[in-house]
């Protein structure tokens, strides 16, 4: 197996996307797969990836091709996120989100942790309304649901900061 | 909206008084929340433990309880609703840590058999810590063996020096037959055991020093090894082919009784921390210990930690060192090879340790890898550089309070450590001939105050010396030369140079060490170009010798430096006096070149 290789991907839409077997490998599903069944020189397609979201991770994983600590990047949850990766998750909510379906999806455990943790930045130090305001989310509590969950769900034993 | 394993993945991130306002937030983010927040329950402080006894806790433990996995608290008390199954029926732990060393007599008989009873009911415990002590261990002990099949660590009653509640009479006294019966039948996946155990041999009653009540218990503790014997049968011993560490503490007396069979089916133990084995307290079974370990490991064992506390009858700095000298002496002649990769020294030492140094210096010089002497302080330079200059493999010379090595006698004997990866040592005794001294060694005024323009001709030669031997250690990955105490005589510099006192005399700040390397290129930094390994020095209290240039040189040739400790008294407090300054102009470098390595 050649180290030049390369693989072809298909994204959702149909799109075509040439990239280096080393990028491929970055994404445990692709690896995998290719471990497996080898390269067949035919196009693996992506049916639940569009091609700008294929665009935007090929991109995460060219940045931190040569990343020695790729696999343990972000598993330290207090560290910071590098600016690189800061810059990079400066998207709209949608493109986030479709962006961390697309990690999960493809098994890229630093771009899961680090989009999640961009997600998990946006509700910290928040009340409840704001969370809700800033993900557009409804609030389906009946106000006796509301006051359960919050008696039973550690309003009265975590310590407040 | 994302699935909902993708809000539990974000849920990760967080803590815990973000989770508790992410789960009011609607119903789908409270399913994905609840299960992260619950996974691990610290009932630590009065505030969570008051609520964890009320009406509401229950209702939400009955509730929420099949989510907990991991469960740590002090109090025993606390365990009432998690050992019954009316309450929370599908009750999952992994681990379970009752963490505070209460006495014996502390723990009520009620929650003892609560603690018994958790045990009981969760066979999918992979760790156990408990620092409680019990009265009558033995139906503890077989609902371990019994019921804990999974086990992968387990730590009883183990107090150690560096739990604040130590005492020396703190740990139980658990009759042999019993212990040995809980020790041969104990998980066998088991990878890490720890015990701190007093033993109570046959000859219970012929002594004075026991009480009725120590009868009593040992009666008590006979009876329960009876039905580990009509469990498990008589004799049993299993094997723990997994087990990698083993600590005891407070045996004493005849362990030849109780380990041996245990160890023998211990093939792949890596560390065996059993001082006492190895310290000359008449311990009968000695022989027959080291026998069953080198049958087991071939006494192969990796670590030898030496804890000892106050000084007693044997642990002064004479019994340590002929504790390394024997479990050397003891194999030597025989097929078996000695293979110390480590010694720790937990003793806070306040008297000399020549003999020990000694020891080390004669015995450890093929095998000896790290050396971590809590208190190093007062150990001889001479003995430190017998070290330094003995020990050929070693790698890590650690201290909490580095030793002092003065450059003449460090520079009289090259080192045979070579490969050392982490150094800490204080360097000191170079002459300044800036400083005027009195009979007593106290500075009496500064010459000058240029000494990183490199203005005086100072003790140069010794310093290039000492910068030559450091700089052939390629590998090293740390040097700590910080100063933790002030000691001895002490740069003095003007605290501020327009201020005067009524006298007319210019007022100084005493703060910095006179007798240390100057960090400047005249004297030799640039030898250490070589270090190119080197990612964190510690120039506390010397960092007053370090200008521009150096620091300039530091972030050219050592590419890998990536702290740098002591120079910014903001981050990394120095006891300094508040007005004192950097080197003229480092302050500004240091702004305006913002380098990623301080």
């Amino acid at each position: 197996m050649s180290a030049h290789s390369q693989i072809l991907l298909t994204s959702s839409e149909g799109t075509e996307f040439l990239i280096d077997r080393d990028i491929a490998d970055k994404s445990m599903l692709l690896k995998c797969m290719l471990e497996d069944i080898g390269e067949i020189g035919q196009a693996v397609p992506l049916p639940n990836v569009s091609g700008p979201i294929l665009t935007k991770v090929i991109e995460y994983c060219t940045h931190h091709r040569d990343d020695p600590n790729f696999l343990s990047a972000n598993d330290d949850v207090t560290a910071d996120i590098d600016e690189w990766d800061l810059e990079y998750c400066k998207v709209d909510q949608g493109t986030l989100y479709e962006l961390i379906l697309a990690a999960n999806y493809l098994d890229i455990k630093p771009l899961m942790d680090l989009t999640c943790k961009t997600v998990a930045n946006m509700i910290k130090a928040k009340s409840p309304e704001e969370i809700r305001k800033t993900f557009n989310i409804t609030n389906d509590f009946t106000p006796e649901e509301e006051d359960q969950v919050r008696r039973e769900n550690g309003k009265d034993w975590v310590d407040e900061h | 909206m994302l699935p909902q394993e993708i809000q539990t993945a974000v849920a990760e991130f967080l803590e815990l008084h973000d989770l508790v306002r992410l789960l009011c937030v609607n119903r789908d983010w409270n399913r994905s929340c609840t299960a992260v927040l619950w996974r691990t329950l610290e009932i630590t402080n009065e505030k969570r433990y008051h609520w964890f006894c009320t009406v509401h806790a229950l209702r939400a433990l009955s509730r929420q309880g099949h989510h907990v996995r991991t469960l740590r608290t002090p109090f025993p008390y606390i365990l009432t609703p998690f050992q019954e199954p009316n309450v929370i029926p599908d009750l999952l732990l992994t681990r379970l840590e009752l963490t505070i060393p209460l006495r014996a007599s502390q723990l009520d008989d009620t929650d003892a058999t609560h603690i018994i009873n958790l045990v009981k009911r969760s066979p999918s415990l992979q760790h156990l810590y408990i620092g409680t002590i019990f009265r009558h261990p033995g139906q503890l002990f077989l609902a371990i063996d019994k019921h804990l099949s999974r086990l992968k660590s387990l730590s009883l009653f183990h107090i150690t020096h560096a739990d604040h509640s130590y005492r020396q009479d703190h740990y139980p006294r658990i009759g042999f037959r019993l212990l040995k019966a809980f020790m041969d039948n104990l998980p066998s996946e088991l990878e890490f055991f720890a015990l701190g155990a007093h033993a109570f041999w046959d000859d219970i009653g012929q002594e004075s020093m026991h009480t009725p009540a120590d009868i009593g218990n040992y009666a008590q503790d006979e009876a329960d090894s009876l039905d580990f014997e009509r469990h498990f049968g008589s004799g049993t011993i299993k094997q723990h082919q997994q087990l990698k560490v083993f600590s005891l503490r407070g045996m004493g007396g005849d362990q030849g009784k109780v380990l041996p069979d245990f160890l023998r089916g211990c093939p792949n133990l890596e560390v065996f921390d059993n001082p006492e084995t190895f310290m000359g307290k008449s311990i009968t079974g000695f022989k027959l210990v080291q026998a069953a370990l080198e049958e087991a490991v071939g006494f192969h064992l990796k670590h030898l930690i030496v804890e000892a506390e106050e000084e007693t009858e044997w642990e002064t700095d004479g019994d340590i060192a002929h504790t390394i000298s024997r479990a050397l002496s003891s194999i030597t002649g025989n097929c078996y090879k000695e293979v110390w990769n480590k010694i720790i020294i937990r003793r806070d030492y306040s008297s000399s340790m020549k003999a020990t140094a000694e020891a080390i210096g004669r015995s450890c010089q093929k095998d000896l890898v790290t050396l971590h002497i809590k208190n190093m302080s007062t150990m001889e330079s001479t003995d430190v550089q017998l070290i330094l200059s003995q020990s050929s493999s070693l790698r890590e010379f650690t201290s909490t309070q580095s030793p002092k090595l003065a450059a003449r006698d460090m520079v009289a004997k090259p080192w045979a450590c070579q490969w050392l990866t982490t150094l800490c040592l204080q360097i000191g005794g170079i002459p300044r001939p800036d400083l005027k001294m009195d009979e007593q060694g106290q500075v009496l005024f500064a010459v000058d105050r240029k000494i990183s323009q490199g203005c005086f001709l100072g003790p140069k030669a010794i310093q290039r010396q000492v910068y030559q031997q450091l700089g052939a250690l390629v590998g090293l990955e740390v040097l700590n030369m910080s100063r933790v105490y002030r000691e001895g005589p002490r740069d003095i510099f003007p605290a501020n140079t327009n201020s005067t006192n009524s006298q007319g005399d210019r007022s100084f700040n005493y703060g910095l060490q006179t007798d240390c390397l100057d960090w400047t290129l005249e004297s030799g930094l640039g030898q250490l170009a070589s270090l190119k390994e080197l990612r964190e020095l510690d120039v506390r209290l010397t960092w007053h010798r370090i200008g521009v240039r150096e620091l300039a040189w530091m972030a050219r040739e050592l590419p890998r430096l990536s702290v740098l400790k002591g120079l910014n008294p903001v981050v990394d407090p120095a006891p300094l006096t508040s007005d004192f300054v950097l080197e003229p102009g480092t302050e500004k470098w240091v702004e305006r070149y913002n380098p990623e390595w301080l």
